[in-house]
């Protein structure tokens, strides 16, 4: 084998410089953590918080993706094109559920408006995301029978069964009693959330790394964070120990961040192709 | 490599990576062969693991032209599959000719075609120009619907080009002829649609012949 080599041009050097953007998000990111801080002795400003702030990033994000669509056009023969508007889409869907549930709690006062038009949204939104990301990863699924792939995908199941077998008895459990439709909604988020994972975690090795995957690998990071976001949620709620304003949101808040940085990405890029650096 | 990245991906992530080698690496399309090692990585650096499976899809299709049998190596690298090629055939004969014919499928035929138009575009007009003429060429047919709307496409460059619709069209002409390996000896002021079709009988003709062409001159 020969060990190849390339030598830096001026653009590499540019490539690595400092990314606004990132600059941004990370900022963006700890900002959204101070205000939690601040906001734990004030239960008031908690409410409005937990309640207001993820429809604002969610139309971040969306907003981005828009902006990436009209930008790059939408085009259905296009492979690249319709992994991000079903990205877009879904995102779409969360923006929905996140607005439905913020005039519940706070239009209405309803703390905990479940099951409501907002738990439809967020359940729809799974479909066209778990669609672009196995569009994003088919024509490589060859790849996934490597050992190393196997092993990645052998360990996410695992992990996948373990938490269903944590989830599901105590979640149906608790959903004795109520009506079918609550139980069957609860235990909806639980099972899409690790259909998520499953195809998440394998899709985040193959394209985690390559400048051409970079927008791609954020809005992966950012279902990741939201797929551990729901498993919080499920473990508090059910350990009785959630409340609006708590840190467990910090992790929905920062999956949005995620997202909408990986559609600016996309967005600067220009054309379908996204190529930087 | 074309046929791999857009059959995997797209024409518009071949076209970004091609101006990406051809801006950032001064390669062109015709020197690719010659810079391999270099193509390999730059492969990597922007696709990352999965330019793997990019390399052997490129692998896979040059032996297939060839008429070779292709094994996977987990080792190799796309240099390492071309000299593995090379030396095999070199090993069968004297010649370093495909088997069979390059037969472009539907497929590769419309993607070609885009293709050419795009770089005979860019070369009349210059790659910032171009950009300008793509936009406008694009209200009237998007490139990936053109070569089906092949009279509508030719309105446009009219209306876009004028009075020199006519030499545009003769560039995209042989640009695409070069591409399919076809001699060009189609008469001038012929219709884009013409030249088109008479390419296509040109290469149905030369699947049913099964005559052997070389690649050399395809970029």
């Amino acid at each position: 084998m020969k060990t190849l080599t390339l030598e830096k041009t001026a653009s590499d050097v540019r490539s690595h410089s400092v990314d606004k953007g990132f600059v941004v998000l990370l900022a963006s990111a700890a900002l959204v953590g101070m205000l939690y801080v601040l906001a734990q002795n004030n239960p008031g400003f908690q409410y409005l918080l937990s309640n207001g702030l993820p429809p604002i990033l969610a139309f971040a994000a969306f907003a981005m993706g828009t902006a990436g669509l009209i930008r790059n056009g939408v085009n259905m023969e296009n492979r690249i094109s319709t992994i991000w508007l079903g990205y877009t889409l879904g995102v779409l869907l969360w923006l929905l559920g996140e607005s439905t549930w913020a005039v519940y709690a706070l239009g209405y006062s309803n703390p905990n408006p479940f099951p409501s038009l907002a738990d439809v949204f967020w359940l729809a939104g799974y479909v066209p995301l778990l669609w672009a990301m196995t569009m994003q990863s088919w024509p490589f699924r060859e790849f996934f029978s490597s050992r190393k792939m196997l092993t990645v995908m052998s360990t996410t199941i695992v992990l996948a069964g373990i938490l269903l077998a944590a989830l599901i008895p105590p979640t149906y459990a608790s959903g004795v009693g109520q009506d079918l439709v609550s139980t069957v909604l609860s235990l909806a988020y639980p099972l899409l959330d690790v259909a998520l994972l499953v195809v998440a975690l394998p899709v985040m090795f193959l394209f985690g790394r390559g400048t051409f995957w970079r927008p791609f690998l954020f809005v992966t990071v950012g279902l990741i964070l939201s797929f551990v976001a729901d498993i919080l949620f499920s473990w508090a709620t059910l350990n009785g120990v959630y409340w609006n304003g708590g840190y467990f949101e910090l992790a929905f808040h920062w999956s949005y961040l995620a997202l909408a940085y990986g559609f600016y990405l996309r967005f600067r890029s220009g054309t379908g192709a996204a190529m930087l650096g | 490599m074309d046929e791999a990245i857009r059959s995997l991906l797209s024409q518009e992530v071949l076209d970004a990576f091609r101006s990406n080698l051809r801006d950032k690496r001064s390669i062109n399309s015709e020197e690719i062969p010659a810079q391999l090692p270099t193509v390999s990585i730059v492969l990597r650096k922007y696709f990352g693991p999965s330019a793997q499976t990019i390399e052997i899809t490129i692998a896979q299709r040059l032996y297939s032209k060839y008429g070779l049998e292709f094994q996977r190596n987990g080792d190799y690298h796309l240099t390492d599959y071309v000299e593995n090629a090379r030396s095999r055939l070199e090993s069968r004969g004297p010649k370093l000719e495909p088997r069979n014919a390059y037969l472009p499928l539907k497929d590769d035929f419309d993607g070609i075609l885009v293709e050419s138009v795009k770089e005979a575009i860019e070369e009349i007009l210059g790659k910032e120009s171009a950009k300008a003429a793509f936009r406008f060429l694009e209200r009237d047919v998007k490139f990936n619907e053109l070569p089906r709307h092949l009279p509508t496409f030719y309105s446009a460059l009219n209306k876009t080009f004028g009075k020199d619709c006519g030499t545009v069209e003769l560039a995209i002409a042989k640009k695409f002829y070069l591409k399919l390996s076809l001699e060009f000896t189609e008469p001038p002021n012929t219709e884009l649609s013409r030249y088109v079709e008479t390419a296509f009988i040109k290469v149905s003709q030369r699947d049913q012949l099964g005559i052997n062409i070389s690649l050399e001159g395809r970029s």
